[in-house]
């Protein structure tokens, strides 16, 4: 069977490549957009590992290379301005943080720890910074007074982090170099922190801590404010005028969490949305095309089909042999994209894709084109099965 | 003939309904998500209100300070500009100015956000606004630091209220008191150089530590008399550049930093400051590419759909072949045919797009921007359905020219 349907395929292969290659290049466009959609899918509904609600971001106007060390004068000003801003009663919790959730602006790097390259997101954070995000510590504890006389710089590393350097071992205690004078060493670990929010894949966060006594640390140029519920706006003003006194030389603003995550979630999901649109339509294009041009094809073969049911082919018989043509063509065209597909993982896909988000993308993919192909040539099909031999045979 | 062409074209696309709807879908799906990219392009890096000189207009707004170990790419600062770009010979006007980051400002208990941009005189020189109200502020209210601002005519109704004249009023941001002296319409935040929604006198910044920084968070631009001038500005620029004064010099210390349009600027963006080969033709054929790859699939369908099409017209070919027409006339009837559908096509596109534009424009995705389809972006989709009319209906032509006349008759080769 099989074999007649490969050798009937051979005899129109110039009309049938075309098909190939429309449903080869609709294949791929159907995983790609199938598999975005599933890794943001599933990403979802994870927990973030931090509370954005009632969080205020004022971000100041100065500006640290990495590695140089703030004017002492202006670290005393920082950590002048958290206390000022904790004294107001509408404030529940505050902090400094360098690049705060949401803020687009972020610190990454590949280290060699362990024998294993990892991809670490730092955060230089101070020490009300767990209760400003309400994060939730699960081994050892988060920063404290009793880090100022460290030798070394503490950290907190994120779940995430600590299973890909140091996997099941227990991470307290130990020690990471950062460069030659400064060795990084855990003191906690918190639940997965997920910087961009919903969108965010694996983020790796590790938390460094800005010393009060500014031995240790950098100083990053946010601060973090959690006010509590149903705080009138005019606060805002209110909080701004205090600081701006501390600092008037500083130029800052005063943001909500909440809309930074709008605007985080519209910046990264708008891509996916009009990819994912001008994806179905082409899909549907190419699906209008295949009927057409499978319907065009069985008019044309009427003597073919007409000899076959004088012969005696029953119309299901006819019915299975034109989808058994389409199918084989999908297989054909499905076997090639796969080749292609597969050698993403090769070129770093699983950088931007988990394995599996990936896979259940090819799979569904795979299941939607055989659907789309068979459903396209199911009207053809009929209207061949439904074919009177002589008045196929009368044809001409 | 050509009448003749067009008569048959419009007879074929009447007989069979479903094939002409389904090539008129594709078409018109396909250029309508090409216009609108097109568009999108043409309102960054065309030359529009208020930056309609921008043709004899080049900028300074990305340099890259590189050493041994690594650098840093970033805005210029104001002491590099005032270092190498002030008085360069052949430059008619020369202004700095700096980004025009997100501020937030309490106005009568109101929190408002808003984009604060600090210019000096000559800013208003080079860029073309047209005041509702008042006029720019001057080289002199730089100089002297008047706390005096242009603001546009959406944050006037959002300060003040709708139409209620602003001039000579007074707002608080930054900590800073500024009296209004002039009115704008509202700018797309597309314009990289246009774009703010407060306007204030650069000397009015905070603190003194910019003046002398080479990186920072400045841009400059340069009027010339003509774009003729372009290359002397740039030899004059690059020749100052080879006396850049490092921090710490070695061998490997370069400075990158050019007199870009501003497309070079978006190339240089996109495509990278260290890249040395020549970047606009890199991202044109990056675009290319892009658009190239997106029209295959629709391509492929059409010319299988025509394909289909021509071979249901074998008895009609054959007839006129077998009186004599040429592979070449008929080829062009074909080409021609296919030429009128696509067109037909783009027609409709142009509409779709217009319409999906004026969406995203209200939608107000990209605050101010109102994406519009001129008569620039009409001729661009209507050379991409020509384009695109005479790449899927080659082929088929080509092999419907080549069928044998007998075979043609009895009802197309098998």
């Amino acid at each position: 069977m099989i074999k007649h349907l490969l050798k009937l395929v051979w005899s129109r292969k110039r009309a049938n490549a075309l098909i190939v290659v429309e449903i080869f290049f609709s294949f791929l466009v159907l995983f790609a957009v199938l598999t975005a959609a599933i890794s943001f899918g599933t990403r979802w509904n994870k927990p973030l590992g931090l509370e954005w609600k009632n969080v205020w971001d004022v971000s100041m106007e100065f500006d640290i290379d990495a590695g140089e060390k703030a004017d002492p004068a202006l670290h005393a000003a920082v950590f002048r301005m958290i206390s000022e801003a904790k004294s107001f009663k509408e404030v529940a919790a505050a902090a400094v943080s360098n690049t705060p959730a949401f803020s687009f602006s972020t610190s990454e790097g590949t280290r060699r720890i362990n024998g294993r390259d990892v991809t670490l997101k730092y955060d230089d954070v101070t020490d009300g910074f767990a209760d400003v995000m309400q994060m939730k510590v699960i081994r050892g504890r988060w920063f404290g007074a009793e880090d100022d006389a460290s030798t070394h710089l503490p950290i907190v590393l994120a779940a995430d982090a600590a299973e890909a350097i140091y996997g099941d071992a227990d991470p307290i205690g130990q020690k990471i170099e950062e460069d030659e004078t400064t060795m990084l060493q855990v003191v906690g670990v918190v639940e997965a922190y997920r910087k961009d929010g919903e969108v965010s894949a694996r983020d790796n966060m590790v938390f460094r801590r800005i010393a009060p006594n500014a031995k240790y640390g950098r100083l990053g140029s946010h601060l973090l404010v959690r006010v509590h519920p149903n705080t009138p706006p005019d606060f805002e003003e209110t909080l701004a005028k205090r600081l701006e006194q501390i600092v008037p030389d500083v130029s800052f603003r005063v943001r909500y969490m909440e809309r930074m995550r709008t605007n985080m979630l519209r910046t990264k999901l708008s891509p996916v949305v009009a990819g994912g649109i001008v994806g179905a339509f082409l899909i549907a294009m190419v699906a209008l095309g295949l009927t057409g041009v499978l319907w065009q094809s069985v008019t044309r073969r009427t003597r073919e089909i007409g000899l076959r049911r004088a012969m005696g082919a029953s119309g299901p018989n006819v019915n299975r042999q034109i989808l058994g043509e389409v199918a084989l063509l999908a297989t054909v065209a499905v076997i090639t994209g796969s080749l292609v597909i597969l050698q993403l993982p090769i070129l770093g896909a699983f950088r931007i894709v988990t394995p599996s988000a990936f896979t259940i993308g090819f799979i569904t993919a795979l299941a939607t084109i055989y659907a789309l192909t068979v459903l396209c040539g199911l009207y053809p099909s009929w209207l061949a099965s439904r074919l009177q031999p002589a008045d196929a045979l009368r044809y001409e | 003939m050509l009448r003749n062409y067009l008569k048959v074209a419009f007879k074929v696309l009447r007989r069979r309904k479903f094939f002409t709807f389904i090539s008129l879908f594709g078409i018109t799906l396909t250029l309508a998500v090409l216009m609108v990219a097109t568009a999108m392009l043409d309102n960054s890096f065309a030359a529009m209100q208020p930056e309609s000189r921008f043709d004899r207009v080049l900028g300074v707004y990305v340099i890259g300070i590189y050493g041994p170990t690594g650098g840093t790419t970033s805005p210029p600062g104001y002491g590099f500009l005032e270092k190498y770009v002030r008085g360069l010979a052949d430059a008619e006007a020369t202004s700095f100015f700096t980004g025009a980051p997100p501020m937030v400002m309490y106005h009568d208990r109101q929190k408002i956000e808003t984009h604060l941009r600090r210019t000096d005189g000559a800013y208003w020189q080079i860029l073309d606004f047209k005041f509702l109200e008042g006029g720019p502020f001057t080289e002199a209210d730089n100089q002297n630091a008047n706390h005096v601002a242009v603001i546009t005519d959406d944050m006037r109704e959002r300060l003040y209220g709708r139409n209620v004249p602003a001039l000579g009023k007074t707002f608080v941001i930054d900590g800073q008191r500024f009296r209004v002296v002039g009115v704008v319409p509202a700018v797309p935040i597309t314009r990289r150089v246009g774009f703010s929604e407060i306007w204030a006198p650069l000397r009015t910044a905070k603190g003194s530590e910019y003046q002398k920084s080479m990186i920072g968070n400045f841009n400059a631009v340069v009027m010339a008399r003509s774009k003729a001038d372009f290359p002397a500005l740039r030899r004059e620029f690059a020749q100052r550049l080879t006396k850049f004064e490092f921090d710490d010099p070695s061998p490997e210390s370069r400075v990158v930093a050019g007199l870009d349009t501003l497309f070079e600027a978006a190339a240089r963006n996109i495509i990278g400051n260290q890249v040395d080969t020549d970047r606009p033709m890199m991202l044109r054929i990056v675009l290319l590419a892009v658009a190239l790859l997106f029209i295959t699939l629709p391509t492929v369908n059409l010319v299988s759909i025509n394909l289909s099409r021509i071979m249901e017209r074998a008895s009609e070919i054959g007839v006129r072949k077998a009186f004599g027409a040429s592979s070449r006339s008929l080829v062009g009837q074909f080409v021609m045919e296919n030429v009128v559908l696509t067109v037909i096509g783009g027609a409709i596109a142009f509409a779709v797009a217009t319409w999906v534009l004026s969406i995203i424009s209200n939608a107000q995705f990209i605050p101010y921007a109102i994406f519009e389809v001129n008569a620039r972006i009409f001729g661009y989709g209507m050379l991409l359905a020509a384009f695109f009319g005479i790449v899927s209906g080659v082929y088929p032509a080509w092999r419907m020219s080549r069928m044998h006349p007998v075979n043609a008759l009895k009802g197309g080769a098998q």
